[in-house]
């Protein structure tokens, strides 16, 4: 059991998401940085998928009321238990009574707060993810707030050896251009339907992401993309990473709590398996999009498995030698 | 005996192509086998003399700065207190600590950041309090 400490806003609890309700107007919601959320799983021996806490703004702090190990992933920001440094995507055993305090992010923009055997809210609709639009999943539907309490579904004492770290996603599986992070984007329905100076720059151009960005979409700023002729389209089925395109040309790219549907023109689509870059772009930030195909985008799903599976092979290695 | 000249007398097995070797020292028993599992031979309890070194604890890369942080764990001179972190060991994605086993100073780094190490380096000179 936790106690939040802070009056920090906008914190919420997270798994990979809420799959199969699209059809029933209920969008996925989910942790914005799915890889970060599974390396924490994993460094507490707990399933990639359990419930974790995704904070966003920061700083945050809770209280551990009973004993119980805990890893902070993602963003790296300054964490301390009981005032000693705790270094960022590393997991340990937490004690009674002691304060876990993150403060402002150095890199990444949303850290992870998971919990031996993961946050212990009710699974609504097959997840634990917090629902905000629908106001139910997460913790009674809604972010979390200072005087709140959660536990964790394996408190105590674990059997695991603890006091380790992964690498960050961002240091493992970097993708930049000129500096700059870098996501890989499908085109979609109606790009051939923008006009090629403005599809030539949506490559070229650096975008900004506004201070209009959150769970719900990103309302990104550069060279406007300009249709070939005004279109007008019927709503239909959106999923997070789509970027649609409204009058004005700046895009909005939808992320974890967008809504099922839409009806602006669909440019492209962030790959799911570059979200979570996304996820971890701070806002005023600027990204660059890379072109990719289908193909590459089930490839690049399967490099973030493999580094996945390469974390897990390397703990159980380590869970082993230790015992030895 | 020190790890240098295990490693000495290793190489020199290795050299001769001889299966193994085993000496006897007061408070030291060694058993050198080419060749066999490494957790066919148990290891016995040995009485470490105290240096003033901090050693490390596995093979891997030695990170005297966190890949995502600009600030080294420790600085000479430092004051350094009971399991402190000093530094990590890299093993392909995994970050493993290097703590300091009791309070001392930091005297000096002997290892730069970024090398590979083997077990039992001494990668930093500590002075215990007396």
């Amino acid at each position: 059991m936790i106690e939040i400490l802070s009056a920090t806003a906008l914190a919420t609890v997270q798994d990979f998401g809420r799959f199969g309700s699209l059809g029933y107007g209920v969008g996925t919601s989910g942790a914005m940085d799915h890889l970060a959320l599974a390396l924490g799983n994993l460094l507490l021996g707990n399933p990639e998928d359990a419930a974790a806490i995704e904070i966003p703004l920061f700083p945050f702090e809770v209280r551990l009321l009973q004993d119980c190990a805990f890893a902070v992933t993602g963003a790296a920001c300054d964490a301390t238990l009981d005032g000693q440094p705790l270094p960022p995507n590393w997991v340990c055993q937490g004690r009674e009574g002691q304060v876990l305090s993150l403060g402002y992010p150095t890199s990444g923009s949303r850290a992870y707060l998971c919990l031996a055997g993961g946050v212990d809210v009710p699974s609504v609709l097959g997840s634990r993810s917090t629902q905000l639009r629908g106001e139910f999943g997460g913790l009674d539907g809604r972010a979390l707030q200072q005087g709140d309490r959660l536990g964790a579904l394996h408190p105590g004492i674990s059997p695991l050896p603890l006091d380790v770290g992964v690498l960050a996603p961002g240091l493992a599986l970097p993708l930049q251009v000129d500096g700059v992070p870098a996501m890989r984007v499908l085109p979609a329905a109606e790009y051939e339907r923008f006009q090629e100076a403005s599809r030539a720059a949506f490559w070229a151009g650096e975008w900004k992401i506004t201070t209009q960005s959150n769970r719900y979409g990103y309302r990104m700023e550069g060279q406007p993309l300009l249709p070939i002729a005004p279109m007008e389209i019927r709503s239909h089925g959106i999923v997070p990473g789509v970027i649609q395109v409204p009058h004005g040309g700046q895009p909005i790219i939808q992320m974890r709590d967008a809504q099922p549907s839409g009806g602006y023109p669909k440019f492209g689509s962030v790959i799911e398996a570059d979200l979570w870059r996304l996820g971890q772009a701070p806002i005023g930030g600027k990204v660059r999009f890379i072109e990719c195909s289908y193909l590459e985008a089930v490839e690049a799903l399967e490099t973030n498995r493999a580094y996945l599976r390469e974390v897990s092979r390397l703990l159980e290695l380590h869970r082993e030698g230790v015992k030895a | 005996m020190t790890l240098e000249e295990i490693r000495q007398l290793a190489l020199w097995l290795k050299e001769h192509h001889l299966a193994g070797a085993e000496m006897s020292r007061p408070g030291v028993h060694l058993t050198l086998k080419r060749g066999a599992s490494a957790g066919a031979v148990a290891a016995p309890a040995v009485a470490v003399v105290e240096d003033q070194v901090l050693r490390t604890t596995g093979l891997g890369r030695l990170l005297l700065t966190h890949p995502q942080l600009d600030q080294p764990f420790v600085a000479v001179g430092d004051q350094l207190s009971a399991g402190q972190l000093v530094a990590l060991l890299q093993v392909g994605e995994l970050l493993l600590p290097l703590r300091a086993p009791r309070a001392a100073r930091v005297v000096d780094v002997r290892v730069p950041c970024g090398t590979t190490v083997g077990y039992g380096e001494a990668f930093l000179g500590v002075e215990y309090p007396a």
